[in-house]
């Protein structure tokens, strides 16, 4: 009995020491993470829709972006689709014709140097400048546009489809 | 303690007790990272501070931790370090952090770690510790670097994400965590014989 009460004291004291050096360590960190957070988060908005000043501030998607007198310039749509391996999840900038102005794969854990290069820009530049009609894997239709990443057809797939869902959704919402 | 036995505290990690292809240890996390330089290099970094901190904290304590809860100390303490680590880095490295993702907080299973407390930072001084766990994290990030150097050239082309060849087929299955074995097994035959 005696040592037991001895060792939970020796674990108290070591949980204890524990404990508070981390939370002094998430108290000096976690503005600093925020900020990072906040600062990756508008340079991603800003990355897919070049043309807006400021956006929408709001937790939720799709949100407007504005130039500086405050007029829609463009939306910023987030796109989730179910790829090989993981959910993938990209933001998509459009114009006020729904012309897409830029993807950016937010997260993904595709195969490494496989599916996962739909997150490179070789890939996604394409999307650039197409209307919905054409986001479409040439494999899978005459009217589509996009090369898959070799190799890697059911990451490319899932993330056009779902770009190109995603878009048709937006337009009947603002019409 | 001379000098010549605190150096080969530090090499011995390098070939002889190489804790990733002499002790097999942490292979987990070597498959998983290995697929470019720069991730193998900042999982390296992130893993040897990891080690040192935990290596000096549980030689500090070895005469006072009670015999028997010491695999319950080494987790908290290396639990910490590893958290500390954890939020170091998402503040003031994100991008690293992003790309190795799960495998930061996966430091506190990596069985090197552990292995170190229990089988050196226990019973040796706080010095002969810190030289242990710099010099098994070094043999550590060195057999990450050279795995993802071998697996980054022949399976993407590129040396720390530079282009280095105009015309080339990569070899897929090098990206693949079949590469990562063949490429384990390969180095592991080489160092072997070097060492008969």
């Amino acid at each position: 009995m005696k040592e037991t009460i001895k060792l939970g004291k020796y674990l108290f004291i070591i949980c204890a020491v524990a404990g508070v050096t981390l939370a002094g360590t998430n108290y000096f960190t976690i503005k600093k993470i925020v900020s990072q957070k906040l600062k990756a988060e508008n340079a991603a908005l800003k990355e897919v829709l070049p043309v807006a000043f400021c956006f929408e501030v709001k937790n939720n998607f799709p949100k407007n972006g504005f130039d500086e007198k405050n007029n829609i310039v463009g939306y910023v749509l987030k796109v989730t689709a179910t790829g090989y391996s993981s959910q993938i999840e990209a933001l998509v900038g459009l114009d006020r014709d729904f012309k897409v102005t830029g993807v950016k794969i937010l997260s993904q854990t595709e195969t490494p140097g496989l599916g996962s290069k739909i997150s490179e820009k070789n890939f996604l530049s394409q999307f650039i400048g197409k209307f919905s009609e054409k986001i479409l894997l040439k494999k899978d239709a005459q009217a589509g546009e996009i090369d898959g990443v070799t190799s890697a057809t059911i990451s490319s797939r899932a993330i056009t489809d779902a770009i190109r869902k995603k878009i048709n959704e937006f337009k009947k919402t603002v019409k | 303690m001379s000098s010549k036995k605190l150096l080969s505290e530090f090499t011995k990690g390098f070939v002889k007790e190489n804790p990733v292809l002499g002790l097999m240890l942490g292979l987990c996390s070597v498959l998983a990272v290995s697929t470019e330089v720069k991730n193998a290099i900042g999982m390296g970094v992130a893993m040897t501070f990891v080690l040192l901190g935990s290596n000096i904290l549980v030689s500090l304590l070895r005469k006072t931790i009670p015999q028997k809860v010491r695999i319950p100390v080494f987790l908290i303490v290396i639990g910490s370090f590893t958290t500390i680590v954890d939020l170091v880095m998402n503040a003031y490295a994100p991008a690293i952090h992003k790309n190795l993702g799960i495998f930061i907080p996966l430091i506190v299973v990596n069985c090197i770690i552990i292995a170190r407390a229990e089988a050196f930072a226990a019973k040796n001084t706080v010095l002969n510790s810190i030289i242990d766990a710099l010099g098994m994290g070094f043999g550590y990030t060195l057999v990450l670097f050279v795995i993802a150097t071998i697996r980054e050239i022949s399976g993407n082309g590129t040396f720390f994400g530079v282009k280095l060849f105009t015309e080339f087929n990569p070899v897929l299955v090098m990206m693949l965590p079949p590469g990562a074995f063949i490429t384990i097994g390969l180095l592991m035959a080489v160092l072997r014989s070097i060492k008969k």
